[in-house]
């Protein structure tokens, strides 16, 4: 269903503009109506080892050409996660990231079977609360494999896609998100320790995320396999591996619906075809009156993880020399000369 | 001019009392002198006195006369007026055969058949569109248009330049019942929406009613379109062939014999060499369509006549490696007319609609066909009885058959991921009667007063869920379903539909008009965009989603200055409707098995008011309309996470209160004429952001509110230049040739206004379809 609801929208996008040679896209400015703050939680559960995390924020003033208000996060507000047969902990703030709350009781953790609801009591008085989510099992990938390719574009135009294949088990209908992320090492000369007399900060690595959100329903596949579905596209600059993660995840209809609103807003075009936007309000509501609801959403979800590393094929190496325009090692540091790396090696690599 | 208003308000001292001495009746037809066919419409009015009448559809008038000597006058658009001198002893029988007017441009694009039809008429919020000068007006690409030609008229507009369908005072796009010679059309455009899909060339009248909607018509809310195809020429063969930046056409008309006529036209279209001088993501698209008519007549004896009409159109648009859509409609009518006597005229009708849409997707692994339409099938009948000049009844009955496929999906290969898929069909009957009588009580007051019953009957096979109560209808929720076998009948509703039209005569020169309607709509167009998409689909209403009902109070004042070379009119309207459907937030609605799951009811209200100036005769012919006009909704969920707004009323997203459109026509003589048209509108709703926030990491936009923002206005200038070499009324073969300027001061005219992110930091963008001016030349050529 949603195969064919995105090629609609490429569709429309596509026709309007081929149909109307003459259309043009411009930026305006725009005065923009001021509204009261809503509430905004974003957390979730796994069967993964805890913490599990919450973030409490309001919404800020829209403005356009601006970046997020980040002063919007909420402090002092008493969190609680409780399961269906009662089970109860309390979140802690986590004073250094404003609005953010953590569990921490690490024999609290998610179970395949058991709902589980959040709670927030704000500083205000005011109590939401979420629909009790069900944390629902995961399939395990079957495969990660990963195709070579020239369709990139720019300094980007070589590299690998990423595939996973999938068994969709046939019962009650799965919801799935995807999550992907890919690690390359970079090389420098390093920069010389006066007291050890070597030289460090030699290696990094630099990790590329998958942007989108990635999520589907087997409602049009249910039982059959997931196959050749595209995860990730790991452009290639550099000499030897990269290492991929897939991550794959349950969600429950009601998040699942959620990240499709979201979704849907993200990728909206603008044309008129495109569905009324619309809040995209989740499972949380005000306790005392549950027409009033929160944005964002409490999910619950089972995990299951694989990893991929790639070799480069001579083919490869070649269609990369080409383009690369790095060719050699620089002199330097390496967190130094490529910002956003890390100096530690990721696990699996 | 100030005398007229305060006319207006002297109504009782104007109000005039005619008498008519002696009782012979005068009757007869009015026909075409050359072709000898009927014309309906026609105005015969006795000289120097108030005594008048208008012939019917078959032509014929009947008038009680004086036996004292008195001349008649015989007119009709486009005709050479006649008149005669008449002294009856008893009653009479008498043909007027009027003589084709050879003008060599038509004054105005839209005018009613009567000179003072405006005043005179019960009629009321009613727009008669005349295609012989359809080509003069400036449109895109140099396309001649009907919808195009009917939004410059008050109380039609578009939700947007290019946007499919259009909108009657506040109704939707799925509230118009659109019928060619008959045949209800369930699809008006060609691609996308940039064009009418009913060729222009072959059509002899359009009229569209606002309101006052004949009781013989049913089944949509807020309008009725009535296009009539162009009966074949009897007396030699002719071509009409034309060419334009986007389409080439074709007419061929003729005798068959003595009895039979034919007419057949064409169009098919040729965008892509346009679109391959896109960037190469684009020009791998492909789009093409075609519309065809076919019109057969066959006259028995003298008094009846076999009409078979048939129509056929098709799109279709090619995304590169992705996915073909297509949409095709064929339709059909078989019409039988007789005029039994002076006063009893009888007709029965067999129609047939098909409308189907196709999406096919190429994309490997995941090749897949879609496919979704709806098939309406009709017997109706309808007598008129005419008794004498005071009364006309029209009762009639008919039956409607309507199969709909909500929509399936095959798998096209094994190798396919995309399991098929199909929603059940649904098929209901639609029957109804009506009876309606005009009467004109008195020379100044004339009733129209009618009464429509209709019954809807959903009948199966059907699953019919039932769901848990006290939550919102989900999936999740549905309790048990219940098997209805096939014929069994599932739901079924009905209602009466009064429609009571009055005119008040103030004097000759002016009138007041007022009218009341209720109208019943059993299918629904779901959607959850502003315009109309290809995808949408057709849904009958079932024992969850009940009828749409409209009802509709207008009233107007009509005047006419100068022999009805002004035109004047203001008319009011006020609209209620309930049960409107609305889409839930971000709910899946293309192959739901369960629809009822992702719709929530709502109820709408309309109300406006609209200005009309014109100026009919002379060189210079031109109007003024002006539409002030508010339409609202109220969705109707008792459950939070369903509700649109916080349950607040919000703007329709067609929703424009002020529109202004100014068209003009000025013939230059030998054969050239220039044409112009200015039109403003308030900009649509908009839903623009009001809050910032992250979730995950993504940056979001908060959109709390429905509707609570406008695009920027939207004015556009258009002009064109016609050529006709045609000289005289003997030239057969000759050409027209319009040159036309659409958008003239390259207004870049917003089509939606929408916010994009770039490194996490968003931004306001419009898009303008034409953002400069689009020039064009059609050519006509008739031999």
């Amino acid at each position: 269903m949603r195969i064919i609801r995105n090629r609609y929208n490429k569709f429309i996008l596509a026709s309007v503009l081929s149909v109307l040679f003459v259309s043009c896209i411009r930026e305006i400015d725009l005065a923009l109506r001021v509204e009261k703050p809503v509430l905004v939680v974003d957390g979730m559960i796994t069967n993964e080892a805890p913490p599990y995390n919450v973030k409490l924020t309001y919404t800020g003033v829209y403005e356009a050409s601006n970046r997020i208000n980040e002063n919007q996060a909420v402090s002092g507000a008493r969190v609680s996660i409780t399961d269906d047969q009662g089970l109860k902990t309390q979140l802690e703030q986590v004073l250094e990231e404003p609005g953010k709350y953590q569990t921490n009781d690490p024999q609290y953790w998610g179970r395949v079977g058991r709902s589980y609801t959040l709670t927030v009591e704000l500083p205000n008085g005011e109590v939401y609360e979420s629909s009790p989510e069900k944390l629902m099992a995961v399939p395990e990938i079957d495969k990660l494999y990963s195709e070579f390719t020239e369709n990139g574009s720019g300094d980007q135009r070589v590299g690998y896609n990423v595939f996973l294949d999938a068994k969709d088990p046939k019962d009650a209908p799965n919801y799935y998100r995807w999550q992907a992320i890919g690690y390359r090492m970079r090389l420098a000369t390093g920069v010389l320790n006066p007291f050890s007399g070597a030289m460090e900060n030699k290696q990094c690595w630099q990790s590329f995320k998958k942007e989108t959100i990635d999520i589907e329903t087997d409602v049009d596949f249910d039982g059959n396999t997931i196959q050749k579905r595209l995860m990730l596209y790991s452009p290639a600059y550099s000499n030897g591996q990269y290492l991929i993660e897939v991550t794959q995840m349950s969600l429950s209809r009601e998040v699942y619906q959620f990240w499709r609103r979201m979704n849907e807003q993200l990728t909206r075009t603008g044309s008129i075809f495109d569905p009324l936007p619309s809040p995209v309000e989740g499972n949380i509501s005000l306790k005392t009156n549950p027409n009033k609801l929160a944005l964002g959403y409490f999910g619950a979800s089972a995990v299951s993880k694989k990893r991929l590393i790639i070799f480069e094929t001579d083919e490869a190496k070649r269609q990369r020399i080409e383009v690369s325009s790095q060719p050699f090692v620089p002199t330097g540091g390496c967190t130094n000369l490529f910002p956003g790396t890390t100096p530690f090696k990721p696990s699996g690599w | 001019m100030k005398h007229h208003f305060t006319a207006f308000f002297l109504i009782a001292s104007l109000l005039c009392v005619y008498e008519v001495k002696g009782q012979i009746r005068l009757f007869g037809q009015i026909i075409n002198k050359t072709t000898q066919r009927p014309i309906s419409g026609a105005s015969i009015q006795m000289l120097n006195s108030n005594v008048g009448t208008t012939s019917d559809s078959s032509g014929n008038y009947t008038l009680t006369v004086p036996s004292t000597g008195f001349n008649l006058r015989a007119t009709a658009v486009g005709y050479y007026p006649k008149m005669r001198y008449f002294e009856p002893k008893k009653d009479t029988r008498y043909v007027f055969e009027l003589a084709e007017e050879f003008k060599q441009l038509d004054e105005v694009t839209v005018k009613t058949n009567r000179e003072d039809a405006n005043v005179s008429s019960i009629e009321m919020s009613t727009l008669k569109l005349d295609t012989k000068s359809l080509r003069r007006i400036p449109v895109v690409f140099g396309e001649a248009d009907i919808i195009k030609a009917l939004l410059l008229q008050p109380g039609v507009s578009t939700v947007g330049e290019g946007a499919a369908g259009f909108n009657v005072r506040g109704g939707r796009t799925d509230q118009n019942l659109v019928l060619l010679d008959e045949m209800p059309l369930f699809s008006t455009s060609h691609l996308l929406g940039f064009f009418t899909n009913v060729n222009p060339d072959v059509v002899q009248d359009v009229t569209l009613y606002k309101a006052g909607i004949p009781a013989q018509y049913g089944g949509r809310l807020s309008s009725m379109m009535n296009i009539n195809l162009k009966n074949g020429n009897p007396n030699k063969i002719n071509y009409q062939a034309g060419a334009g930046n986007v389409s080439a056409r074709l007419v061929a008309e003729g005798p068959l014999g003595k009895k039979l006529t034919f007419i057949l036209g064409g169009r098919i279209a040729y965008p892509n060499w346009m679109i391959k001088r896109f960037p190469d993501n684009i020009r791998n698209s492909r789009a093409f369509f075609y519309d065809l008519n076919a019109k057969l007549r066959y006259q028995i004896g003298k008094n009846q006549q076999l009409t078979l009409s048939t129509y056929l159109n098709h799109d279709d648009f090619k995304f590169p490696d992705d996915t073909v859509y297509s949409w095709n409609a064929k339709a059909a009518s078989l019409q039988w007319n007789a005029q039994l006597n002076d006063r009893l005229s009888l007709s029965a009708a067999a129609v047939y609609s098909d409308y189907a849409f196709q999406m096919e997707g190429i994309k490997e692994f995941y090749r897949f066909r879609f496919q979704s339409g709806i098939t309406h099938k009709e017997l109706k009948t309808n007598l008129i009885f005419a008794p004498s000049e005071a009364h006309r009844l029209d009762v009639g009955a008919s039956m409607i058959r309507y199969d709909v496929a909500p929509g399936y999906r095959t798998r096209v290969d094994d190798e396919s991921n995309i399991n098929p898929k199909a929603i059940a069909n649904e098929q209901a009957y639609e029957y109804s009667a009506y009876v309606s009588e005009e009467w004109n009580v008195a020379r100044w007051l004339t009733v129209q007063a009618g009464l429509r019953y209709a019954v809807f009957a959903l009948v199966g096979p059907k699953t019919v869920y039932n769901y848990e109560a006290g939550v919102p209808r989900a999936p999740e929720t549905a309790t048990e379903s219940t098997q209805y076998s096939s014929g069994q009948k599932i739901q079924s509703y009905g209602g009466f539909e009064p429609r009571v039209s009055l005119r008040i005569g103030l004097s000759k020169m002016h009138s007041i008009k007022l009218s009341y309607n209720r109208t019943r709509q059993y299918l629904h167009l779901i959607t959850n965009t502003t315009a109309i998409s290809p995808a949408d689909f057709w849904k009958l209403s079932d024992n969850y989603l009940p009828p749409q009902v409209a009802d509709q109070y207008a009233a107007g004042y009509y005047l006419n200055l100068k022999d009805n070379v002004y035109e004047f009119s203001v008319e009011g309207y006020y609209k209620n409707i309930s049960s409107l459907l609305e889409a839930k937030n971000g709910a899946i609605l293309l192959l739901n098995p369960q629809l009822e799951t992702a719709l929530i009811t709502a109820r709408g209200l309309a109300y406006g008011i609209e200005l009309s100036a014109k100026k009919n005769k002379g060189q210079f012919t031109g109007q003024v309309n002006y539409t002030y006009a508010r339409t609202f909704i109220q969705s109707l969920s008792t459950f939070a996470l369903e509700q649109i707004n916080q349950g607040n009323w919000f703007p329709a997203n067609y929703d424009k209160p002020h529109i202004l459109n100014v068209a003009a026509n000025l013939t230059l003589g030998r054969g050239w004429s220039m044409s112009s048209n200015f039109t403003y509108n308030t900009g649509r709703p908009a839903i623009y952001p009001d809050g910032n926030y992250s979730v995950a990491g993504y940056p979001l936009i908060n959109y709390s509110r429905r509707n609570a923002d406008r695009i920027p206005d939207y004015h556009r200038l258009d002009w064109a230049i016609t050529k006709n070499t045609r000289q005289n009324k003997e030239q057969l073969r000759y050409s027209t040739w319009v040159f036309s300027l659409y958008n003239v001061y390259g207004r870049e005219n917003p089509y939606s206004v929408y916010f994009a992110r770039f490194n996490r930091i968003t931004r306001a963008y419009q898009l303008a379809v034409f953002g400069s001016v689009v020039p064009a030349l059609s050519w006509n050529y008739n031999f």
